[in-house]
């Protein structure tokens, strides 16, 4: 053929932003393999997007802890823009609250995005957690508060079960997801073993796709065979 | 990799109950033939006497080729020279959300190919050399995709799937010696070259309060022709009463790596949206498109170009999750006549 190729510089724009909240349960029964392989699995997740050209410009990860308290170790920031946190288990387990913070803190985050009239892609919450919650949690009430969140569209909630996890509890407090004009329960899942790496690498993965529409909502999320317990296609 | 040089025509016979083409099938069903069958031959305008090259590529994002299984090109497009100068070309960004968009992005253009032709052959704007009124063309427009949303309704019932599995944006830019009509319903981005070198955007993409949420061709709520998204009517629909030069029409995927979408004013702690097509980027391939064109490509070659930059022509459409499509038209005119304007 023997012509050049075409070529052209792009022109640089501000992206998008979409934010991504982990809260990880850092109670006593996570102390040793789990707590080690969920430490290496984050930091593996913050080199992954800060490698990915496009994500790491669009991408705000938030990360709060829930033991006996409840701290905000990394408030929404891009990658390149805060160190991924070392986690030391101990404590309870307050789940609730740990949750409830992240919601708090994802409607924020898109109040400062409206504010300043930013496009923005919704908001993931990933919880991850070994065990129960603490005697006197509010589960009922925050599964309420979950189902109108997802229903209204104002934050996608995955929750995500390590081995000793109850999951009949993820279950309860499971978002919604609309398909076919029918809302589904997005199903808790459950780690197999420790495949925190597998994992953290199907969230930067999923974090990309996250499809939308004014009818119909669902998420085309990668194949989850790789960490997901009981996976079968 | 897609072709757009010829229109596609969506070949129903996999899987398919009946063992009769689509075209045939629509014929049958509508009870008419296609309005493309029953044009007039016409003569071309006598003062149009540039050529118009048309490159489009539509091509899997890397999110879809990375996925396993990889998810298909969910975007198609065609291009269609008509006489005297004029043309269409069409774009459809299937869904991510609808699991047959890929289909239904192919289909709705084949379709809309031959719903817009009959328009402009059964108005005789090539002959009278003219274009439509706003009024004219915004209620044409509406009718043509209700048209289109129907047949995707009867294949989506012939085939026993919901018309909203084949859900799918569209863009529709006729281009003709004088002027250009637009009309669109989602988003994507589509511009134009005036004859003093200046770039223009003509839509504004149909977007919701999240960044990633539009409105499809499948969808209930443009009907009545009164629904706004993003302060524009959709289907949103222009007459350009201006001759242009170039004109562009793509897909989101493409758009923040063709137009300047917006910036941060840190000042004012304020998103400025913006939207106007790259003028350096417009400028730069037109010229290599001139280029490859004065030295002889065929229409071969030059897809065959195009659709190797639209995948990789720089990092970031190499990058680029989503799927992509761009076309771009230039007005290949005489020498004289550029000179006429001072341009190179």
């Amino acid at each position: 053929m023997g012509f050049k190729d075409f070529s052209a510089e792009s022109p640089e724009n501000y992206d998008q932003k979409s934010i991504c909240c982990f809260v990880v349960d850092v109670s006593s029964s996570m102390s040793g393999a789990a707590i080690n392989e969920l430490n290496r699995g984050l930091q593996e997740f913050h080199h992954q997007i800060s490698d990915d050209y496009q994500t790491a410009n669009k991408l705000e990860v938030a990360v709060v802890q829930f033991g006996s308290n409840v701290d905000m170790l990394v408030s929404p920031a891009l990658p390149y823009n805060f160190e991924m946190p070392v986690l030391r288990a101990h404590g309870s387990t307050k789940l609730v609250d740990g949750v409830r913070k992240a919601m708090t803190l994802v409607e924020g985050r898109k109040d400062w995005y409206k504010m300043t009239g930013q496009p923005y892609l919704r908001p993931w919450i990933i919880l991850i957690t070994d065990g129960e919650p603490d005697q006197g949690q509010d589960i009922n009430g925050l599964s309420a508060e979950i189902e109108e969140g997802t229903k209204n569209k104002k934050f996608v909630f995955l929750p995500i079960g390590v081995q000793g996890a109850n999951m009949n509890i993820l279950e309860k407090i499971a978002g919604y997801n609309k398909k076919g004009g029918e809302w589904n329960k997005m199903m808790p899942m459950k780690l197999q073993g420790l495949k925190f790496a597998e994992f953290f690498e199907w969230v930067s993965a999923s974090m990309s796709v996250v499809a939308s529409s004014t009818e119909e909502e669902s998420v085309n999320l990668p194949d989850i065979s790789n960490w997901m317990e009981g996976f079968e296609i | 990799m897609r072709r757009g040089l010829e229109v596609p025509r969506y070949d129903h016979n996999n899987n398919n109950t009946n063992n009769m083409s689509l075209s045939d099938w629509i014929k049958n069903k509508m009870g008419g033939e296609d309005e493309r069958d029953a044009r007039k031959v016409l003569k071309p305008t006598p003062s149009f006497e540039g050529k118009w090259v048309v490159a489009g590529a539509s091509e899997m994002g890397k999110s879809h080729k990375t996925a396993n299984p990889p998810i298909p090109c969910q975007d198609s497009h065609a291009i269609k020279p008509l006489e005297a100068g004029w043309g269409i070309a069409i774009l459809c960004d299937g869904a991510g959300s609808a699991p047959l968009s890929h289909i239904g992005s192919e289909f709705t253009v084949s379709q809309a190919v031959g719903v817009f032709e009959g328009i402009i052959q059964k108005n005789n704007w090539i002959k009278k050399g003219e274009l439509p009124q706003p009024e004219v063309w915004q209620k044409l427009a509406l009718n043509a995709f209700r048209t289109i949303r129907q047949r995707v309704e009867l294949v989506a019932e012939a085939k026993e799937v919901k018309a909203k599995d084949y859900a799918c944006t569209i863009i529709v830019v006729i281009y003709a010696p004088f002027g250009i009509l637009t009309s669109h319903i989602g988003d994507g981005r589509a511009g134009y070259r005036d004859d003093k070198g200046q770039w223009h955007p003509i839509m504004i993409p149909h977007n919701g309060e999240e960044a990633n949420i539009t409105i499809f061709l499948t969808s209930d709520y443009w009907l009545k022709g009164d629904f706004e998204m993003s302060g524009v009517t959709v289907p949103e629909s222009r007459v350009i009463a201006d001759p242009p030069t170039a004109f562009t029409l793509m897909s989101d995927g493409c758009e923040s790596h063709t137009f300047e979408t917006g910036y941060f004013d840190e000042k004012n702690v304020k998103f400025i949206h913006k939207n106007t097509p790259s003028q350096a980027f417009f400028e730069t391939l037109r010229k290599q498109l001139l280029s490859v064109n004065a030295e002889g490509a065929t229409d071969k070659d030059i897809q065959e170009l195009w659709s190797k930059f639209v995948d990789r022509g720089n990092t970031k459409f190499a990058n680029e999750l989503d799927d992509k499509t761009l076309i771009l038209g230039i007005l290949d005119e005489r020498e004289e006549k550029r000179d006429e304007r001072g341009e190179k």
